[in-house]
């Protein structure tokens, strides 16, 4: 197989060597594996195909008693919660002494969770700054950066200037002696 | 036998009486195309016969939600190379892989071994390019796809393409270049 045009104009001028390349496929695939695969690819789409995804017959008609049914359930459930509340209300000293526990443990806990979130949010605002400031010196990078970020190209594919000497040293050859 | 329009396919496909044959026609039309993109880009045969199927499969289980503002084959080579790159990650994540277990060619160039040896390189170069660096180059070379199609499968500008395509080609080269 050969290059169509617009690929081999493309190629041509900088790479020679791979333009002249055959695109012959040289990969080795087993003896009747296209035409057994469609066979396999085929009966796995029909178990997926919507069609399989149908509800059973008189589903609908059974579903709202189903749910009433589970609506009823929960409100009875909820109502025996509240007699259990009310029987731990008597035992009010046991309330008191967990509470205090509670409170104890939690103020700690809290404490430390402030102390590492504080840390991280300093952390992530370091950042933050330090990419802003990178990019208001160098906005010309910005979508080479990307491009390195998504692995569409590597940071050895380009030439990195350092600007920030090349203005410096354009300055200095303004100052007067 | 000819392959049928894309359009067609996906008017099949869509209405539950026909559902099935635009399945086979789909399948028919696409699967040696796919089979060697994933191929180019997870090397091993079980490897891109799994993620082949894995590709259909996402089409069957997606239909419903596909937009046609993009083309069925478009759409198509999208799945599969995502499915081809979540592959590749999910290798890494598991074990390292050699550059040396990469693709080695079976046949011969012209029947001589100075044809095998650069292909063997061209592997080679291939295979040490980024993940999305490849797939670029292997849209643009192997597939000679448009780059207005391959901003569509890969969601990256066309000047994004353009720049990384072309650094991969010069990259390429150089490699082919040494020890000739």
């Amino acid at each position: 197989m050969n290059h169509t045009n617009d690929v081999y104009d493309e190629l041509k001028g900088v790479a020679p060597i791979l333009s002249t390349l055959s695109k012959e496929n040289h990969l080795e695939v087993p003896n009747q594996y296209f035409e057994e695969v469609e066979e396999k690819i085929l009966s796995q789409m029909r178990i997926y195909s919507p069609e399989h995804a149908v509800l059973p017959d008189g589903y609908m008609d059974v579903v709202e008693t189903k749910v009433l049914q589970k609506l009823e359930n929960s409100t009875n459930i909820h109502q025996e919660k509240q007699e259990s509340a009310k029987i731990f209300a008597l035992k009010w000293w046991k309330s008191v002494a967990a509470a205090v526990i509670l409170i104890t443990t939690g103020s700690i806990v809290m404490n430390q969770l402030s102390v590492t979130n504080d840390k991280t949010l300093a952390a992530e605002m370091i950042d933050q700054d330090i990419y802003i400031k990178y990019l208001e010196l160098h906005p010309e990078d910005f979508d080479i950066n990307m491009m390195i970020d998504q692995g569409l190209i590597e940071e050895s594919d380009v030439s990195i200037v350092n600007y920030d000497e090349q203005i410096l040293e354009l300055l200095e050859s303004q100052i007067p002696d | 036998m000819g392959f049928r329009d894309d359009q067609e396919i996906l008017n099949m496909m869509l209405s539950p009486a026909s559902r099935n044959e635009g399945y086979r026609h789909l399948v028919s039309k696409y699967k040696e195309k796919l089979y060697w993109h994933i191929r180019r880009m997870v090397t091993e045969h079980e490897d891109a016969d799994d993620v082949l199927q894995n590709t259909f499969l996402k089409v069957v289980k997606n239909i419903d939600h596909f937009k046609s503002q993009s083309s069925l084959y478009t759409w198509l080579y999208r799945i599969a190379s995502n499915e081809s790159l979540n592959f590749i990650q999910s290798r890494k994540n598991k074990s390292f892989v050699s550059l040396d277990s990469g693709i080695q060619y079976g046949g011969s160039v012209e029947g001589n071994i100075d044809g095998d040896l650069i292909l063997n390189k061209l592997a080679k170069a291939i295979e040490s390019l980024p993940d999305k660096q490849k797939l670029v180059f292997n849209l643009r070379y192997y597939d000679e796809m448009p780059y207005h199609s391959m901003a569509e499968v890969t969601d990256t500008s066309v000047g994004a393409l353009k720049a990384s395509y072309h650094h991969a080609v010069k990259k390429i080269e150089e490699y082919l270049k040494a020890d000739i």
